[in-house]
């Protein structure tokens, strides 16, 4: 059998799948893998004992077509009269951090915080860094200030 | 006009536009909110509500991400999730974890005349949450498996393994029920 050059090659395993998970009707197997299921069931005939059956599933799950009474009256009373919400700087603040996926940009603004607490704790006053000294100069003034006292 | 025009509009507070929005989906929207909830009136909140977000959020629809169908059908699905889920908590855990997300016996549903469609209505409805969402959304809503895994947030072949498993056991509680 000649296969067209734009259709890609589908295992008999594969085939086999998507009849018991789509079912026996083409349109709804996965777009890009129908030409090649097709072709390759006219040269099985496994293939169409599978389809077969699974049409029998099909033609009992097609009976169920429950009856809708949606009522479009109902929303057009409850429409708000006012246009849609523009989004609020705290939607946009919060879309920032938690949509997903994360982009650079919210992992740097996350991240700024720490990396500007960092920096800043390297750069401060050193005489301030130590609290040990500072302990020590409380617990022990210097002369000059015992000579006040 | 297409999707991205529509939803365009809509964020501008276009009625007319909105109204064109509610003639093409809510009929789809409300079947499948009714095959997943089994109740009408639910249903019809849950269309009346995923309507009234797209209207609110119409500024946050991304054509590129999503068809307008597919991104109405993920708000649904969302609330419908959140309904069964209640219903979960509430129902008595009578018959173990599996069955414990199925809803009231469909034998009370209403829109069923044909003794062949009782029996689909009630193989579907012990179906768990995931596999009856994954059936339904395939099989009845006429969406893609990338979009139904979409919706889901599940990858294709995720949702493959439960399409199989929904199928099987649809099966196997017809052959039961004949």
């Amino acid at each position: 059998m000649k296969r067209s050059p734009f259709t890609p090659p589908l295992s008999h395993a594969r085939a086999m799948d998507i009849l018991n998970t789509y079912g026996a009707a083409p349109e709804r197997w996965p777009a890009q893998e129908r030409d090649a299921l097709i072709e390759l069931l006219k040269s099985s005939d496994e293939l169409q004992t599978v389809q077969k059956t699974a049409g029998d599933l099909d033609s009992l799950l097609d009976n169920w077509q429950p009856a809708t009474a949606f009522s479009h009256d109902i929303l057009f009373r409850s429409l708000p009269a006012q246009a849609p919400r523009a989004q609020s700087w705290s939607d946009q603040i919060t879309s920032l951090f938690f949509s997903r996926p994360i982009g650079w940009q919210q992992g740097v603004l996350a991240g700024a915080p720490l990396i500007l607490g960092f920096i800043w704790g390297l750069s401060g006053d050193p005489s301030n860094q130590d609290w040990s000294e500072a302990e020590f100069l409380i617990l022990n003034p210097p002369m000059e200030v015992l000579a006040d006292e | 006009m297409d999707d991205r025009a529509l939803m365009e509009r809509i964020s501008q507070g276009d009625h007319g536009a909105f109204s064109t929005l509610v003639k093409q989906h809510a009929p789809a929207l409300d079947r499948f909110a009714v095959r997943l909830l089994l109740q009408h009136q639910q249903a019809e909140e849950v269309v009346q509500e995923t309507l009234m977000r797209a209207w609110q959020r119409a500024g946050d629809y991304d054509a590129k991400r999503a068809r307008l169908s597919t991104w109405l059908h993920q708000i649904a699905h969302n609330l419908c999730v959140d309904i069964l889920r209640r219903q979960k908590r509430e129902l008595p855990l009578a018959n173990g974890a599996e069955t414990a997300l199925t809803l009231p016996d469909a034998t009370e549903y209403p829109t069923t005349k044909s003794e062949t469609q009782d029996r689909v209505a009630n193989a579907i409805a012990k179906l768990n949450e995931h596999h009856r969402t994954a059936l339904v959304l395939t099989y009845y809503q006429g969406l893609s498996n990338r979009e139904v895994a979409q919706i889901m947030d599940l990858s294709v072949r995720a949702l493959e393994s439960l399409l199989v498993r929904a199928r099987q056991q649809i099966k196997k509680i017809l052959e039961e029920s004949s």
